[in-house]
């Protein structure tokens, strides 16, 4: 709502005498870009000096290359030898950046186009006080722009609700007009203003300073070896201290560092992303139309900018989300909403604070929770974009990038396009299906949105194990290389990549005091073999030892069992591998060392009560599996004389249960012993059916069948219950409908026979049973049959309850 | 109605700042949009100030609220103020009403116990049964009134009144016109320009009534929040009590520091985790800063007819009590932790808080 005086800062911007011109910009914003274009035309530079790391200008000559679209990033990997200071580093590049703009129109120019600022790896681009190690750098942070005193005071002053809103007012919204000059004047003034609020401690301590003294220093350069007019585009924050540029001309050290730096294809939601740590203005999406819009591109249809977003975004509603979707008369207030809005404020047309602004208003007839509320999210998607961008074809990629594709290729992937495609896999009979498989997987681990495994063998709990098939879902796109590129500095092939990610999820483990978790260590182990990663078996085979050694949770140990056995198993399969054979090699020794621990352990179990047995039972359950194997590849012997002293020893009704079951299961004992010790323990219990049912409850986790294939366990539990009184039957009744839940309806229905059969009642009446619709109707039948009989007998019709002559 | 302003509890919005709407109008160079009082940017102003001609704010928070309340205003729709109890809801209705039309006095007052007659027109029986239906005899609604005038009328706790009440205001917001149909068939009054709803309405209450989808559509939504700014909060409290104390022309000694526990006490169970990130539980108490005004307003009053003018923690204190056992036992028991755990810890470095920790407790060993 105010305009700034240019007049100050103006005269020092165009340095006519020097023939000198500094641009001060936002990155990503289309109105510095647009007047950057005119501007550049209007001077026709010799030299377009740009702030930009100076290791990355080898790449504006492949930005320049035909073919290039973007949204793409220029990218600098950490060194390797240099861990944890800072990730990889991103110069991002949308069709509306004033840097892309400028490099463009230099070259159209002939002009000389050089990057200014410090090599991307230089320390001082690094000194960031950043949470975490691996987040992503960013040459052009602009914070400054989005918090501070001067933004805060600015905004109070002006009504703009925030730092982006406040960019957008001032000078977004002036895009259309054709002083440049004053524009700049503008920016630079407004920066100024930013810098001298700002405090010179964080400049120093966040690079911005040396970072300064390296473009002054080029700029002298350039100035040296001058060939006509000089424009020097750099981020207006820096503009004032470039300005008065002198004598000093000493690059800071380091200045000529090189490193590998790469242009790849991005994408707006990656770019989004990238704003969380003050990349510029946020949702790409939006300021991309906005930029179509002021080059006069993609058709006029006569409305405006804000029409065509509304309508498309309503579009968008109906297509994907039509429970959000809005009616065409709410379209139509929106519209206006928003005008009147740009009117209120002062704005020459609505922006993107307008825009939501008028969303909220129309559209959403409810209370809003603290600024939250789906429609409005679906709208920052929606502007967020979703442009992927593009490289010719053939161009230089970074190591495992080129990599990955390449070894993808030799399995015969497509990777064309960004379609997703399915693939079938025989991998234990086909040597080259098991190595693509074991790729897909190491590659689940790199880069995960390239495939997906919709099925095959479940490595965890050994299920399906025997499945022959994998069936995964795959395809090639910028998300991607975005994630290889994250990964790179961790390696130069999938595989190295992947060996070293789950060390680091070793190193997870150790961190959260999970080292003694034998599961969570075999799971690991059990990935790498998928993955085929002979190089991290030793590692990880060795974690796995200490994890099972320290590991005193029974549950974990067995179900670390089943895995290893599941893995065993698939090992053997597929032996023909090389990478296979390092594991096939290394599983045996580990087997045995978790079996003769679990053996170890297994006497605890006399110690459980009601209330921890439910973890008790699942370790016999996981047991049973493992030990049903009729050759483990692990020694028995100690586990079935733990459970021998297990079954000597008084213990938790329900174990005792478990522990028959998985007696008899594993032979330990025949089933008829099995049977009689059963029937023991049901009648010893008789004065307390609860810890009767209990027992059975415990057989049936484990064993069914032992139940339905022994009669004289069920007599056993039939006597018990004849024990009881209705009473006490009622109460038993929600346990023995758990206990009996376990039995598939064919054995509900042989028990069913059995007891029927014991009572003298033959099949005809249970046919005749289960004609009754429900529990009720047979209750008041019985009683009116009841009441029958007592009036026969009192009517002395005695003999008509016997049988028919 | 006559407004005789010495004699009322509260003058209306009009009345407090009459200086204020005089110096906007005059210096108003805004186009104002048909039957307006004011332009919209005065508008504007007038509630959330203008230095330079002194114009004070007079809401806090959500600036961009106030810009879509006025737009939605100058469209055909009408404005639905919705949030918890204590937001200021209403005041800001009034305001925009006193701006706008420069009367905030249209206005239903929504409860169960509003008819027809309240909404559309009545009739003066007494007239009616000596005349028949005459316009004489036709006592209109503050509605009426308003769409006659070219006004704004205020439907307060819209979603008290019953569903079928409610829905009357559907024909009238998109009509924009009210037939009486005993004056005769083309007897109507049609809405002038200017004419407008502002309704207010707490949707999650209890004994509110669903509005109509029918009837959601012809308005605009805004949610007014709580102040989530301690700063803008205690400014607002220090402001209003100021503003209460003059006009009974009492003066206390009220020390920044009460007011901030007062505030920092409300916004920690308001967000139900203190300033540095403690959880808390929330009572399902009210909380607004119309209550902590409240509080403040009482505990000055004490310190200064049954004290020597110095506002305490312990004044403060004793009050609070009054918010929190409105509505439940369980708050009590919210409250009691959060007293025994946080204000404890603050009452060691604090004088202010000590004599606020003394207060509660003492309270609490009493009930």
């Amino acid at each position: 709502m105010t305009v700034l005086d240019p007049a100050a800062t103006a005269i020092r911007l165009f340095d006519s005498e020097r023939d000198l011109h500094f641009f001060p910009i936002r990155h990503h914003s289309p109105a510095c870009a647009l007047h950057l274009r005119e501007a550049l035309r209007a001077i026709r530079p010799a030299t377009v000096l740009i702030e930009g790391p100076v290791d990355f200008e080898p790449l504006i000559t492949e930005l320049l290359a035909p073919g290039v679209v973007p949204p793409v990033a220029m990218v600098a990997l950490p060194d390797g030898a240099k861990k944890g200071r800072g990730g990889t580093t991103y110069y991002p590049i949308c069709r509306h950046s004033p840097e892309f703009i400028a490099i463009r129109e230099a070259s159209e120019l002939g002009a000389t186009v050089r990057f200014i600022d410090l090599p991307s790896r230089h320390a001082a681009m690094l000194s960031d006080r950043r949470h975490r190690p691996d987040q992503p750098l960013l040459p052009m942070r602009e914070v400054m722009f989005d918090r501070g005193a001067y933004v805060d005071a600015m905004c109070a002053r002006t009504g703009f609700r925030d730092g982006f809103a406040l960019w957008d007012g001032l000078f977004e919204a002036r895009a259309r007009g054709t002083d440049w000059r004053g524009f700049f004047a503008s920016v630079g003034a407004y920066c100024s203003a930013l810098r001298a609020a700002s405090d010179p401690d964080e400049l120093q301590t966040d690079g911005t300073l040396p970072r300064e003294a390296m473009m002054r220093a080029c700029i002298q350069d350039a100035i040296a070896a001058r060939t006509g007019p000089i424009a020097v585009v750099t981020g207006g924050f820096h503009t004032p201290a470039l300005i008065d540029a002198q004598a000093e001309s000493v690059r800071p050290a380091g200045a000529a560092a090189r490193s590998n730096a790469w242009l790849i294809r991005y994408d707006f939601r990656a770019l989004d992303r990238l704003n969380g740590y003050g990349a510029g203005l946020p949702l790409p999406g939006f300021y991309e139309r906005v930029w179509q819009r002021l080059i006069g591109d993609g058709g006029e249809t006569g409305d405006s900018l804000t029409e065509d977003i509304l309508v498309g975004f309503r579009a968008h509603l109906i297509e994907s989300e039509p429970a959000l979707a809005f009616s065409f008369p709410t379209l139509r207030s929106m519209v206006e909403t928003a005008r009147r809005l740009a009117e209120l404020r002062g704005l020459s047309e609505p922006g993107r604070t307008e825009l939501f602004d008028a969303l909220q208003s129309s559209a959403i007839k409810e209370e809003i929770e603290v600024g939250a509320h789906p429609l409005l999210a679906a709208f920052t998607t929606y502007l967020q974009g979703d442009r992927l961008g593009d490289l010719p074809p053939g161009s230089r990629l970074p190591p495992l990038i080129e990599r990955a594709r390449a070894e993808a290729r030799s399995f015969g992937l497509s990777l064309e396009d960004a379609v997703a495609k399915t693939r079938e896999l025989d991998i234990y009979r086909k040597s080259r299906h098991g190595q693509t498989s074991r790729f897909l997987h190491a590659m689940r681990l790199v880069a995960p949105p390239f495939a997906e495994r919709l099925k095959g063998p479940d490595r965890v709990h050994g299920f399906r194990a025997d499945m022959l098939m994998e069936t995964w879902t795959y395809a090639w796109s910028p998300a991607v290389e975005a994630a290889l590129i994250e990964r790179a500095a961790d390696g130069e092939t999938v595989r190295d990549v992947a060996a070293t990610i789950l060390i680091r999820r070793l190193g997870d483990l150790e961190r959260e005091g999970q080292c003694n978790n034998a599961a969570a260590a075999f799971n690991l182990l059990s990935i790498a073999f998928d993955a085929g990663i002979g190089s991290a078996a030793d590692t990880l085979v060795a974690a796995v030892s200490t994890a099972v050694g320290a590991d005193t949770n029974l549950l974990r140990l067995t179900n670390a069992l089943v895995m290893g056995q599941a893995l065993d198993s698939r090992a053997k399969a597929m032996q023909s591998d090389g990478t296979v054979k390092a594991f096939a090699d290394l599983l045996p020794p580990l087997l045995d060392r978790l079996a003769r621990r679990i053996a170890e352990l297994l006497p605890d179990l006399a110690a459980v009560n009601a209330d921890t047995v439910g973890e008790a039972i699942a370790c016999l359950a996981a047991l049973a599996e493992a030990m049903a194997d009729p050759d483990p590849p692990f020694p028995a012997r100690p586990l079935r004389d733990a459970l021998q002293g297990l079954m000597a020893a008084q213990l938790d009704p329900q174990l005792t249960g478990a522990v028959i079951a998985l007696a008899a299961l594993i032979g330990l004992v025949d089933e008829a012993e099995a049977g009689r010790r059963l029937s023991a323990a049901l009648a010893g219990a008789f004065e307390r059916p609860g810890d009767a049912i209990r027992t059975l409850s415990g057989v049936m986790a484990l064993a069914p069948q032992l139940f339905v294939n022994d009669s004289s366990v069920i007599t056993a539990i039939d006597n018990l219950f004849g024990a009881v009184d209705d009473q006490g039957f009622l109460d038993l009744l929600p346990q023995l409908r758990m206990a009996f839940a376990e039995l598939s309806p064919q054995e509900t229905d042989k028990v069913a026979a059995i007891v029927a059969a014991a009572h003298g009642a033959g099949e005809d009446d249970i046919a005749l049973l289960q004609q009754v619709p429900d529990a009720r109707v047979l209750t008041d039948h019985l009683a009116l049959s009841e009441r029958l009989r007592g009036q026969w007998q009192a009517d002395g019709l005695a003999a008509w309850l016997g049988p028919a002559p | 109605m006559e407004q005789r302003n010495a004699l009322q509890l509260r003058p209306s919005a009009e009345a407090r700042f009459a200086d204020e709407l005089a110096a906007l109008k005059a210096a108003d160079q805004g186009r104002r949009p048909p039957g307006w009082a004011l332009s919209a940017r005065a508008v504007r102003s007038f509630i959330l100030g203008d230095s330079k001609l002194s114009v004070r704010r007079k809401f806090y928070g959500d600036d961009a609220l106030v810009e879509r309340a006025l737009v939605a205003l100058m469209s055909e729709q009408g404005l639905m103020l919705v949030g918890e109890p204590g937001t200021a809801k209403s005041m800001l209705s009034e305001l925009l009403a006193a701006a706008i039309s420069g009367s905030s006095m249209l206005v239903v007052q929504g409860s169960t116990g509003v008819t027809e007659d309240h909404v559309r027109y009545g009739w003066n029986y007494a007239l009616l049964i000596a005349e028949g239906p005459t316009p004489r005899a036709l006592v209109p609604s503050p509605v009426m009134e308003a769409m006659r005038l070219g006004r704004i009328v205020r439907v307060e706790e819209l979603t008290r009144c019953p569903p079928e009440i409610q829905d009357v205001l559907i024909s009238v917001l998109s009509e924009k016109v009210m037939s009486v149909p005993e004056l005769g068939e083309s007897a109507s009054v049609y809405a002038a320009p200017g004419f407008s709803v502002i309704g207010t309405a707490n949707l999650r209450d209890r004994g509110v009534h669903e509005m109509s989808s029918a009837l959601k559509r012809r308005f605009n939504f805004e949610t007014v929040l709580p102040l989530t700014d301690p700063a803008l909060e205690t400014e607002l409290i220090r402001q209003e009590v100021g503003k209460r104390l003059g006009q009974a022309e009492i003066a206390v000694n009220f020390p920044d520091e009460v007011t901030d526990l007062l505030v920092t006490t409300f916004q920690d169970l308001r967000r139900g985790q203190t300033k540095d990130n403690v959880p808390l539980s929330k009572p399902s108490a009210v909380m607004s800063t119309a209550e902590a005004v409240n509080i403040a307003h009482a505990a000055a009053l004490e310190a200064a007819f049954l004290g020597n003018g110095d506002v305490g923690g312990a004044h403060i204190g004793r009050q609070l009590q009054g918010v929190i056992v409105k509505d439940n036992a369980e708050d009590v028991k919210k409250v009691r932790a959060y007293v025994d755990h946080i204000v404890k810890e603050r009452a060691r470095r604090s004088k202010v808080w000590s004599d606020f920790l003394g207060a509660v407790k003492a309270m609490k060993d009493e009930s």
